[in-house]
């Protein structure tokens, strides 16, 4: 646990919550054994910290996961989802449209070509990446269609989101996400 | 309380909890953004024989092979939205009953605790759920702790062996646990010896090298890299080491005891 929580803290790559699974599970070995302990010859003043862990745990569980379910239903799907849809409807089949994360994008798109700006599907950006960290997707490869992530309210997002030689046409806007069609 | 009941009471007693925790998990975890990368690698695969993303772009944008040919094979027969929650569930239910076999003692009532710790961590029970395949690593490492503790080497060898297809990080984790574990078995267990006779060593080695081979053939055949793109791409997208990824650490660390307050407005200490 102590050589993944380094790895975790100094790999330099980007860390997300999933990756704590084996962490929670190490955890939940040690709490556990923990409880066990208290197990031996249970009296009442022994089970009353075992009780406490164990709402504490749900308590704390219950609410990251509504945490997440939310944030999936407000971004996700009611902006992420929307998105697509507004594109897959608008755009013909073939269409290559960069967007910032992938996963419900894509499932909507079927049959355009999603490309996720961090590079996922784009070994042209990866290396330009490799080279200068601050290139961007769409100074890289060809496209069609840029869904732009902004979380405040942008003034000219057109200008915030593509670099100073590309030109865009916004054209939907779902919260924090802006779409921008390639204008040149 | 042991000898009250019988076998198949005792068992049924031990995992309730795990098969409540499991049963409200299914229905409560949505599925998180990336596991629907996946998905559409496999929708992709099924449904014009091309691996990939977009079509014919040849990019080994996944994470996890192992995972994604799983899910392709079982998605043939069943839906991909119910297979994936199926391999979760497997998954989740090889944790608990590995992680209640982990202690010594297996008294009902010692089982019985374990299984309730094991079912109240929903944080955990929440990400086997969300598509992802991380769950890959602690099942590897307390698969291959059970093996040292019953001495089966076959096992231990395709624990760690295998988990490289699953998550390539995964041996970050497992092989200084497993390390760790045959250090501390030599020492102070000599009851407890990894044993493998040469039948068994063939055997185990050779179907290791066979899904590994096999997997490593696809990825060949069918992608440009052999290194998945996300995990080249998220390197290079260099983090520096600062007080806001050591709160994020602390406060993925302690997330199954987090503070009752909404999940991250506690950094963690």
């Amino acid at each position: 646990m102590v050589v993944f929580g380094l790895y975790l803290l100094f790999s330099g790559a980007w860390v997300w919550g999933w990756h704590f699974i084996f962490v929670s599970y190490a955890v939940t070995v040690f709490l556990a054994s923990i409880s066990i302990r208290f197990f031996e010859r249970p009296t009442a003043w022994q089970v009353l910290p075992v009780v406490v862990l164990i709402a504490l745990m749900l308590w704390s569980g219950l609410d990251f996961g509504n945490a997440r379910n939310e944030r999936i239903n407000s971004f996700y799907i009611a902006q992420m989802q929307a998105a697509a849809e507004f594109v897959d409807d608008r755009y013909p089949d073939g269409t290559v449209v960069v967007v910032g994360s992938s996963g419900y994008f894509g499932q909507s798109t079927p049959d355009k070509y999603v490309h996720d700006s961090a590079g996922l599907f784009t070994p042209e950006q990866v290396k330009a990446k490799q080279n200068d960290i601050t290139t961007h997707i769409t100074d890289v490869i060809p496209w069609d269609v840029f869904v732009c992530h902004k979380d405040k309210i942008l003034s000219d997002p057109v200008s915030t989101c593509l670099s100073a030689n590309l030109y865009g046409r916004l054209v939907g806007n779902f919260g924090d996400l802006w779409i921008i069609e390639n204008a040149e | 309380m042991t000898e009250r009941y019988s076998g198949i009471t005792r068992l049924l007693i031990s995992y309730a909890p795990i098969m409540v925790s499991l049963v409200f998990v299914w229905n409560w975890a949505q599925i998180a953004d990336d596991a629907l990368i996946t998905h559409r690698y496999v929708e992709n695969f099924l449904t014009n024989g091309e691996p990939y993303f977009n079509s014919g772009d040849r990019a080994l944008g996944l994470t996890s092979p192992g995972y994604f040919l799983m899910l392709s094979g079982i998605s043939t027969v069943i839906p991909i939205a119910i297979a994936y929650k199926l391999i979760a569930a497997i998954a989740y239910l090889l944790a608990g009953v590995a992680l209640v076999h982990l202690f010594p003692s297996q008294k009902l009532s010692h089982r019985l605790i374990a299984s309730v710790i094991f079912a109240a961590n929903l944080h955990m029970a929440y990400w086997f759920f969300s598509g992802l395949e991380t769950f890959f690593i602690p099942l590897a490492a307390v698969g291959s702790l059970l093996a040292i503790r019953k001495g089966s080497a076959a096992l231990l060898i395709l624990s760690v062996g295998l988990v490289v297809i699953f998550r390539p990080e995964a041996w970050v984790a497992v092989l200084p646990l497993t390390a760790v574990g045959i250090y501390f078995t030599r020492h102070f267990d000599q009851n407890h010896r990894l044993r493998m006779n040469r039948r068994t060593a063939i055997a185990s080695i050779t179907s290791l090298a066979l899904v590994l081979g096999s997997v490593s053939i696809f990825i060949v055949s069918k992608y440009d890299n052999f290194v998945p793109l996300s995990l080249i791409a998220k390197a290079t997208n260099n983090s520096t080491l600062g007080i806001d990824s050591i709160a994020y650490f602390s406060a993925g660390s302690i997330a199954p005891v987090n503070l009752p307050v909404p999940f991250g407005y506690v950094p963690g200490f």
